[in-house]
């Protein structure tokens, strides 16, 4: 064996990672000749059949790659282009990508509007120059086909609101922001004003 | 003719997606889902022959999105690489680090693209992708069969030398030898040297 044969069969063990445990070879033209290999064996990777991967990654990606304030921006005094953006942007996914497993609206009110976010359960409400009338709390429902509405929590002006929702696929439903006493409902269901609502589908 | 309409068709489809991981990498979403849904069952094929195991199969994946997204590994097509080809390699390096237990490989991610070898790459450029498959397959051939097997595993992972010769029933060493030289015929074969 030549040297140079020497250093390619080294680079192809290093490429196949047959290198010894510490194979750890800085050098840059070893890793371009580790490189070149990964590269000439590539034709390999074509025989593998596709799988396709379940919706959940995406759903991850997606949420991995929102930027936080996009939505922000968009909103801040453009309600309209905003619901527009968002609904352009909903109909693309799904375009795309036939049922996405992420979904977005607006709970638009007079108090301000509520962004919606909803990745498989879980559901996210970005509150959008939001003010509400003193001494009052907004309350967050989630009503099901035939039943009583539930409540998933009070909505702080100033920060992002997470749940998980239990909400069986292909299942509509309404979300629905109330105005209650401070501390929420004292009964358990919407006593005061619903300041807006919006409907989803989690697929 | 018909051909030549091919290569015409795959350097168009080349040029697209070579567009589109360009638009992903400067942070268009649109045109990550568009990469998402040309390249996200392949690619997932390759994690999960490797990995063998859905749930580690489905990190590494979006892993390799985040990675084009993030710019930690960047394509650029002047070097000829096909986009698919680059998505597949850096897929398997991934799946092979996270077999390995690795977090991330330890070269320098940001200037991998820029070590590659020209020479093979504009070599790969001119050669149409069946064609390159239809050569190594060939060269493969041409190996002694033990050998060439044990390359094929060796290439998806989880292999040692201590495995592989125990598979062929041969000592290390023997086992060792063969490899080596096998690859460099393969070298030769392929036309690099």
């Amino acid at each position: 064996m030549t040297e140079e044969e020497d250093f390619w069969a080294e680079a192809g063990e290093a490429a196949l990672r047959l290198g010894e445990a510490g194979e750890a070879n800085h050098d840059p033209g070893f890793a371009q000749a580790r490189r070149e290999w990964e590269v000439l064996l590539a034709p390999l990777l074509e025989e593998v059949a596709e799988v396709a991967p379940p919706p959940l990654v995406w759903a991850r990606l997606q949420a991995a790659t929102r930027p936080a304030r996009a939505q922000h921006v968009l909103l801040r005094g453009h309600r309209w282009a905003g619901l527009a953006f968002l609904a352009a942007a909903a109909i693309l996914v799904f375009s795309l990508l036939g049922p996405a497993p992420s979904q977005s609206t607006v709970i638009a009110s007079q108090e301000g509007d509520f962004a919606v976010t909803l990745e498989l359960r879980t559901l996210t409400l970005t509150p959008e120059k939001v003010r509400l009338p003193a001494g009052k709390s907004a309350e967050l429902w989630l009503i099901l086909p035939g039943e009583k509405p539930r409540g998933l929590g009070l909505l702080a002006v100033g920060q992002n609101f997470t749940t998980q929702i239990p909400v069986p696929q292909n299942t509509p439903m309404v979300l629905a922001i109330s105005l209650e006493p401070p501390g929420g409902s004292p009964t358990g269901l919407p006593t005061g004003p619903v300041i807006g609502e919006a409907k989803l589908t989690p697929s | 003719m018909d051909h030549d309409a091919a290569r015409t068709g795959a350097a168009l489809a080349r040029a697209e997606l070579a567009a589109c991981l360009a638009r992903v990498a400067a942070r268009d979403p649109q045109a990550l889902a568009e990469l998402y849904q040309r390249m996200s069952a392949k690619l997932f094929g390759i994690c999960l022959r490797i990995l063998g195991e859905r749930a580690a199969a489905e990190d590494v994946l979006q892993e390799v999105f985040l990675a084009v997204w993030n710019k930690a590994d960047r394509f650029d097509s002047a070097r000829g690489i096909s986009p698919v080809t680059w998505l597949a390699v850096l897929a398997r390096n991934r799946a092979l680090d996270r077999l390995r237990g690795q977090k991330t490989r330890r070269f320098s991610a940001l200037d991998e693209a820029a070590e590659i070898a020209d020479a093979a790459l504009n070599a790969e450029a001119l050669l149409g992708q069946a064609q390159d498959r239809e050569r190594l397959r060939e060269c493969l051939r041409g190996l002694d069969a033990r050998a060439g097997n044990a390359i094929r595993d060796a290439f998806f992972g989880g292999q040692t030398y201590q495995k592989l010769a125990a598979q062929a029933g041969m000592p290390l060493a023997t086992m060792k030898t063969l490899i080596r030289r096998a690859l460099i015929q393969l070298k030769y074969c392929l036309g690099h040297d």
